[in-house]
């Protein structure tokens, strides 16, 4: 079975442009939750989010690209994370490797299409039209690093990037690439923020993770990518590397389009195979990254896979989300990204804003930053609409 | 290992969902675009909830369902669909809502079916499926990406069975939207004469296929899937180059293929690529069609894999498909060829093989 190993990292986040960034803010506790700025909405004064404090054109600027009407939200992001990673791990695109790209989004090009849609606007420019695919992020960042060969975006939700991080890995295992950016984008739109609000599961005010009367999650965006690549692909070139992909399982709950089944059945089978996949016992978990929205179904739902697993004695756990916002298909990357940090720093992250422990559970958060850690091995959740459960297993190269 | 073809099922434009038949009813374009000629979907379906289910949903769902049967499989290992613009009436739906109600009054079904992962979700709620489930979204590549993650699930490890499917629904907002950019034939055209247009454009269609591929050979085997290829961008050399290897990679040489099935759409400079290619590299096969009888979408490529599935299990080709016809013996190797015609990028290749 040969390694994964992730040798790039890049982000950009509510709480940072860059990892450094978002390292910094991790550590002083310092979430990006904050009043809506940029997007357009009646909702502006009604919601926090986890916003990424810059407009398109300044977003362009950073990722280098010149117009930015001709990009989504969703696409600048995805840019400047997959150019960051890119650098991390020191990529010659011309060394005779086998690289490919696999991303994910859940609204893609949405944050345009919106704009134009039915307006006059719309009979002048039809860009909209190009940009609004799932998959247009990909193809604008595989032009800019001249990734020609192999491609792939997925779509299921808030697990998609958790799936494109399990997907690279396995390209890579069956001999099929030797190096893979994968990871995932979503920016803020209009038609989440009025999806998320009809279903009645977003948080006025700060969201709550793991609190006895959490109301709900705070949406945010963002993008992520991690370089993995092959053993051989890194003795070739002599890499640094900072983690290992250990481990991954993709379930479903099959129990209904939006709400998590009660007892956490997919959550749980997701788990318990991304850690019989790793080769390990739960134990071996230094700290969880869950997935820890914040509403009332998912906390619960999670709580209880925990509870089938470890019973009362869960691992160190956390959820990020207050700090980021929930950023949809980019969570599963986001918090990969956070677990690796995490490894390297010796860090677990604190589960903000908790006021009041969940009380049927006797597991509580880590709720302050605990800093000179032994975090070996990772488990990062990823939950989804439609049942999609997928936890990854990332651990620290000894 | 082998991987075998024992279900499949086609929702399309003409009457495919019947595997008794093959192209036995042809029915002529009528409209703008092609809509599915439908199954009885109550067959399937309580009426409660067909009720609230959008086109690309029902024919989903329901063409899962056939292709399940006909392989006899009730709970796949895994169920991996691959759509090229996801659930389409729904997201016009929420969004066109959200705009003329200026983000009031708003109800959350059609933005639940509007992600792209419903089809999946749905049917995995259905049949009570816990195990793998995913939905890749690359465009006219999807499906293929699809099989390549089934491929991958047997390499890894001891599983039966897995569903793939790839599924696109064509709305007139969307019809319209695509016309603004010049991807549909200007001009009125019927099945007999629009692969012969020399105008640039496409006729728009829509279509589920699902397939159910399994470790184990039965009466009901269609065909083997050996292989499956996909490249973002490719120049003539490296395509060249890539087949070759794949080729290789499966024991085969270019006359061992006794039939390339191409993607012809009547958009004439793609379809003349599609022709180039195949007399240069397959001057001695078969040379098949499909599009003119269902239309372009992001998984019309999945409606070929049908066909080439078909032709292998009964050692026939409907005339109505036979492009080039070569002399043909028996036919062992199929090769299924696709690119997008509008952006001459992504390109699969799919191999299947008599079982």
């Amino acid at each position: 079975m040969s390694n994964i190993y992730i040798t790039g990292l890049g982000i950009i986040s509510a709480i940072g442009d860059n990892c450094a960034q978002n390292l910094d803010s991790l550590k002083k506790s310092k979430s990006g939750i904050k009043a809506i700025k940029f997007l357009q909405t009646i909702h502006k004064n009604d919601f926090v989010s986890g916003e990424i404090p810059y407009s398109n054109k300044e977003l362009a600027n950073i990722a280098g690209i010149e117009d930015f009407t001709k990009h989504s939200r969703t696409s600048l992001l995805a840019t400047i994370a997959a150019k960051e990673a890119f650098k991390h791990a020191n990529i010659d695109i011309n060394d005779g490797l086998r690289t490919g790209m696999v991303s994910a989004s859940s609204v893609g090009g949405m944050d345009v299409t919106e704009d134009y849609y039915l307006s006059e606007a719309s009979k002048e420019n039809t860009n909209y039209i190009f940009t609004h695919n799932a998959n247009n992020h990909v193809e604008v960042i595989c032009d800019m690093l001249d990734i020609n060969d192999f491609s792939a975006t997925i779509s299921t939700a808030c697990s998609s990037s958790a799936n494109a991080i399990m997907n690279g890995a396995r390209l890579i295992k069956t001999g099929r690439l030797d190096r893979v950016i994968v990871g995932g984008t979503d920016a803020m739109s209009r038609f989440t923020l009025n999806g998320f609000n009809t279903l009645m599961i977003l948080d006025k005010n700060l969201c709550t993770p793991f609190d006895e009367n959490r109301k709900g999650l705070n949406l945010g965006e963002g993008a992520a990518y991690l370089v993995i690549e092959s053993e051989e692909a890194v003795i070739k070139s002599n890499k640094k590397v900072y983690a290992k992909v250990l481990g991954y399982a993709n379930a479903n709950d099959a129990y209904h389009q939006t709400a998590s089944s009660e007892e956490g059945y997919g959550a749980t089978l997701a788990m318990k195979q991304a850690i019989e996949s790793a080769n390990i016992s739960p134990n071996d978990i230094s700290y969880i990254n869950v997935h820890g929205t914040g509403t009332p179904n998912n906390d619960d739902s999670e709580g209880n896979a925990l509870k089938n697993i470890y019973g009362d004695n869960v691992p160190p756990f956390s959820s990020t989300k207050a700090f980021t916002g929930h950023t949809l298909g980019a969570a599963g990357a986001i918090e990969a990204v956070f677990s690796v940090l995490a490894i390297n720093e010796n860090l677990i992250y604190p589960n903000l804003n908790l006021k009041n422990n969940i009380k049927k559970f006797k597991f509580k958060p880590v709720t302050q930053l605990l800093e000179n850690q032994k975090v070996d091995i990772v488990l990062s959740n990823s939950f989804g609409f439609g049942g999609n459960n997928s936890t990854l297993i990332i651990g620290k190269i000894k | 290992m082998e991987v075998y073809i024992n279900g499949i099922s086609a929702i399309s434009p003409q009457k495919t969902y019947d595997n008794s038949l093959f192209l036995d009813e042809i029915t002529e374009y009528s409209g703008d675009f092609l809509k599915v000629f439908k199954p009885n979907y109550k067959e399937f379906i309580k009426p409660n909830l067909l009720r609230r289910m959008s086109g690309i949903i029902r024919m989903g769902v329901v063409s899962a369902r056939m292709a399940m049967q006909e392989a006899n499989v009730e709970n796949p290992d895994a169920i991996i669909v691959g759509t090229g613009l996801g659930c389409m009436t729904d997201t016009e739906k929420f969004l066109s809502s959200l705009i003329n109600n200026k983000e009031t009054f708003l109800t959350p079904t059609s933005f639940i079916q509007s992600t792209h992962n419903t089809v999946g979700a749905q049917i995995a709620v259905m049949i009570s499926c816990n195990n793998y489930n995913m939905t890749y979204v690359n465009q006219n590549i999807a499906f293929e990406t699809s099989l390549l993650d089934a491929l991958m699930m047997f390499e890894e490890g001891k599983l039966e069975n897995v569903l793939v499917g790839g599924l696109d629904e064509i709305i007139s907002e969307i019809y319209e939207l695509k016309k603004s950019i010049n991807a549909w034939k200007t001009e009125p055209a019927t099945i007999s004469n629009l692969l012969s247009s020399k105008t640039r454009g496409c006729i728009a269609g829509e279509g589920s296929t699902f397939t159910v591929l399994s470790s184990n050979k039965t009466e009901q085997t269609y065909a083997k899937f050996i292989d499956v290829f996909t490249i973002y961008k490719a120049t003539e050399d490296s395509l060249k180059a890539k087949l070759f290897q794949f080729l290789e990679k499966n024991n085969l040489t270019i006359n061992d293929i006794d039939v390339i099935v191409t993607g012809n759409n009547g958009d004439y400079e793609s379809d003349e690529m599609y022709n180039v290619f195949t007399e240069s590299y397959f001057p001695k096969s078969t040379q098949v069609v499909y599009k003119h009888l269902i239309g372009e979408h992001g998984s019309a490529s999945a409606f070929g894999y049908w066909l080439a599935a078909k032709i292998l299990k009964t050692q026939t080709i409907p005339e109505i498909v036979n492009y080039r016809k070569k002399e043909t013996k028996k036919i062992k190797n199929i090769l299924v060829y696709n690119f997008d015609s509008y952006f001459k990028n992504n390109y699969s290749f799919v191999l299947l093989q008599e079982a």
